[in-house]
């Protein structure tokens, strides 16, 4: 193996599917030969709390990504994409679901919840790509509201650089879910690929 | 999370498959590739989900012949004799802990370690550095010293299996316990994994056990002689792990510094050292108890002209002991860690922190990444809360209703009711660990000239785990209290595992243990348990309320949610936000619609909500009413 190594920061609340993402994607990265490590919440801090997790693959040892290194940053809520902002590197690419979920936190102290625009233009302070989409929108018009997380994924698999192929990606989302409702997931990951392949269409050449 | 089938699939050839599991999946698989046949544990974060795994396998065990017996111990004392009881069959037998866990266990594991075992006793303790999901941070590396046991501490998932089989074979052929430590970022890191093929165990026909009583039955006389056996035993087990490639050396090509290491920290280590394109010598340190004197004397020796950097997460175990043997050898070169600052004294160690204390000792510039200030502040809090539907919830909300908040001293205890303690359920002043709701709450109600009522909150599992001798204590003592049992009937924390209220009722136990006044009441029916504990509070001596409903994630996960769900009607709420300010429920937001007075409208999320009902039941105006869930939310 060569001394690359690539690595995905996923970030959320508890209940969004952060750990099934990881799954695939980890999965994907074996079946691709390299050597995985990752580290993601269990127990108390779960029940809705922060949820990240981390994929690391190729020339890795620990399980945590360090600040300012992510190749990607998967934000599946963007207040939860901005708590863990630092960990992108400024090459990064930054893939934020819109959709805000508050916190009763939030909602007891009357803290106004940041505006989604503000956090998006704060995202660009830590990485040079930063795609936002409301991918819970996109998965309820799908049927399920919950595959935000496969529309997420699927928008990841288009990043430029990934070492991870789209038919490996595709092959792992099989091995993921049973046969019904593998086919909507499939639908919501081609999705979140379009989707993402667009913005690349109109940015890449001037981000 | 790696799917059970995969986890314990069949593999013909040994390493032939890598898998990508979770540290406590890999050694779930470890403990069947290792034919163990007894495994013992109470659940605890970040060790739970071993036995979890391993119990939800028993199907796909039992296909394959496999005789596992799993026990759900009732605290970890009792499973930790269990095992040591187990292992007298010389079948592979494994207890399981969280690091506190160990604290339940230590009068047991004190003496134990000292009769030695018969057959091959593995305790697997999981640390929680940083505190995801712990009351406080402990290493037990010191429990090594305390005990004199062995101790191996894996690297990382893939290590943490291998060594399970070294942990094994050293305590079959020195016949004592082993410690594998690992912590959180082992527990629950993914690697990817070689698997090795599953071996049943060979349970035999008859079992006869042969145990010497002039051994294990530890009266002074007998405990002497075990003393000088323990110290005998360690002996040899350190001259046996001189040669152990789990403690290794990698000669650098810079010897300008030399790194000592061990477990966790390793892996921090080699991504700082990569960071900084570094090759130092390093010793890597797998067996840290017994201390591998020797090893790192001759590393000492070789390195006699560099600068020792040690490095380990946690406590300064390592440093402590490597600083003494320094003494001892005459080494006269410099040895720095936690103590110039190379490492954090708090929380787990990451490669960004090692990085920043590596730049306090080592020589030249160190670029660390910085990272931008905010433009603005951002600060939010999302900490873990009751879940939509929980049953605590609604408990807490009639406890409220019936005392009022700043005239009560609440004891609460370990486990998802913890998280009552915020506001607004304020449900809690004291927690420190497992059981100690009643202690508290008792002493608490014998002080003199303190009128406030005293209520202790404990949910089922721990009640039985080591709330049991704290109602006895109470009882005995004549301590004026409510007992709140909030009973889900769940050991709902840590992954759902089951507990003794499947077979025994708390009813019962309390009735048995003399109080007078036990009475079960429903948690989501708060306005008739608001009543009862009112009346409770007011009794003399131990008033026992036990407030059951079920855990929401278990009763949906079964039974599907009801067809019953709950709005808020925006045309009648008045605005009065009761319903947010007493419950908190996380299904409840701000709508962005305002009543005609100018109040923003709550609005209930349906996707989060678990249609219990409670805020129906909390709304003065009745205006969250029930609609079919259908019309609410489509199909």
């Amino acid at each position: 193996m060569n001394k690359m190594e690539y690595q995905i920061f996923l970030a959320g609340v508890g209940g969004q599917g952060i750990l099934s993402v990881t799954d695939i994607l980890c999965n994907a990265a074996v079946e691709m030969g390299f050597t995985v490590r990752g580290s993601e919440t269990h127990g108390m801090s779960q029940r809705g709390g922060s949820v990240f997790s981390n994929v690391r693959f190729g020339n890795v040892h620990s399980p945590l990504i360090m600040e300012r290194t992510a190749d990607i940053l998967l934000g599946f809520e963007p207040a939860e994409a901005l708590r863990y902002a630092q960990f992108i590197k400024p090459a990064g690419y930054c893939l934020v679901n819109k959709h805000s979920i508050p916190s009763p936190s939030f909602i007891l102290s009357k803290d106004t919840y940041p505006e989604i625009n503000t956090i998006v233009t704060e995202l660009k302070l830590y990485s040079r790509y930063v795609f936002a989409q409301d991918a819970t929108k996109l998965a309820t018009e799908l049927g399920k509201p919950i595959m935000q997380n496969i529309i997420m994924l699927g928008s990841l698999s288009a990043v430029p650089d990934l070492p991870l192929t789209d038919n490996v990606l595709q092959m792992a989302l099989k091995q993921q879910f049973k046969e019904p409702f593998y086919k909507l997931n499939l639908e919501a990951y081609n999705l979140g690929r379009a989707k993402f392949e667009e913005y690349l269409a109109q940015n890449l050449g001037n981000p | 999370m790696a799917k059970l089938k995969d986890i314990f699939q069949d593999v013909k050839e040994v390493g032939q498959k890598n898998l990508v599991l979770l540290g406590n999946e890999a050694i779930a698989r470890g403990i069947v590739e290792l034919g163990v046949a007894g495994v013992f544990t109470y659940p605890g974060t970040p060790s739970s989900e071993i036995p979890t795994t391993l119990f939800h396998a028993k199907n796909l065990l039992k296909q394959k012949d496999y005789d596992l017996y799993l026990e759900w111990s009732t605290n970890e004392a009792v499973a930790l004799e269990s095992a040591y009881g187990f292992s007298f069959s010389g079948l592979r037998t494994v207890f399981i802990c969280k690091h506190v866990g160990l604290n339940v266990a230590a009068d047991a594991f004190l003496t134990l370690i000292n009769t030695g075992v018969l057959g091959g006793l593995v305790m697997i303790v999981a640390e929680d550095p940083q505190m995801h999901s712990s009351q406080n941070e402990q290493d037990n590396r010191w429990y090594t010293k305390l005990a004199n046991i062995p101790m191996f501490e894996p690297s990382d998932a893939r290590e943490a299996k291998d060594m399970l089989k070294s942990a094994f074979e050293m305590s079959e052929e020195f016949e004592t316990p082993v410690i594998l430590r690992t912590v959180t970022r082992i527990a629950h890191s993914r690697a990817d994994v070689p698997l090795n093929p599953i071996t049943n165990p060979i349970i035999p026909n008859n079992m006869k056990l042969k145990i010497d009583p002039s051994r294990f039955v530890c009266v002074p006389e007998n405990a002497r002689k075990n003393k000088l056996r323990i110290l005998d035993r360690v002996e040899q087990i350190s001259k046996s792990i001189t040669e152990s490639t789990w403690n290794q050396i990698d000669q650098g090509s810079n010897k300008e510094y030399a790194i000592i290491t061990s477990g966790s920290a390793y892996a921090y280590t080699r991504e700082a050292l990569n960071y900084l394109k570094l090759d130092f010598p390093l010793f890597k340190i797998g067996i840290s108890h017994p201390f591998p004197k020797e090893t790192i004397g001759g590393f000492l020796k070789a390195n006699s002209t560099s600068t020792i950097v040690i490095i380990e997460e946690a406590d300064f175990i390592l440093e402590t002991f490597i600083k003494k043997l320094a003494f001892e050898v005459n080494f006269s070169g410099k040895i720095v860690g936690r103590v110039e600052g190379v490492t954090p004294s708090h929380g787990e160690l990451t490669t960004r922190k090692l990085l920043i204390g590596l730049s306090k000792v080592l020589k030249g510039e160190i670029s660390i990444p910085s990272i931008p200030l905010p433009t603005d502040n951002f600060q939010f809090s999302r900490p873990p809360v009751l879940c939509p539907g929980c049953p605590h919830r609604a408990t807490f909300y009639a406890l409220n209703k019936a005392i009022p908040k700043r005239h009560r001293i609440v004891s609460t205890d370990i486990g998802c009711y913890t998280l009552g303690a915020s506001p607004p359920l304020h449900a809690g002043h004291l927690v420190i660990c497992m059981g100690s709701s009643l202690g508290i709450g008792s002493g608490i109600s014998q002080l003199p000239n303190q009128t406030d009522p005293v209520v202790s909150i404990i949910g089922d599992s721990t009640f039985w785990h080591t709330g049991l001798p704290g109602l006895v204590n109470a009882v005995y003592n004549n301590s004026k209290l409510l007992l709140l049992i909030v009973d889900n009937s769940a050991t709902a924390m840590t992954g759902f595992q089951p507990n003794p209220g499947e077979k025994l009722s708390i009813t019962e136990a309390a009735r048995g243990v003399g109080v007078k006044y036990v009475i079960e009441v429903d948690a989501f029916n708060p306005k008739s348990s608001l009543e009862l504990i009112k009346e409770a509070v007011n009794n003399d001596g131990v008033s026992v309320i036990i407030s059951k409903g079920e855990c929401r994630i278990q009763y949906v996960r079964r039974e599907g949610l009801p067809d019953t769900t709950y709005v808020v009607e925006p045309s009648r709420c008045v605005g009065c936000h009761t319903c947010i300010n007493r419950i908190a429920c996380p299904a409840i937001m701000w709508s962005d619609q305002k009543n005609s007075k100018g109040k923003v409208i709550p609005v209930i999320d349906q996707f989060l909500c678990a249609r219990c009902g409670l805020c129906s039941q909390v709304c003065p105006y009745g205006v969250i009413v029930s609609k079919d869930a259908k019309e609410v939310v489509g199909e």
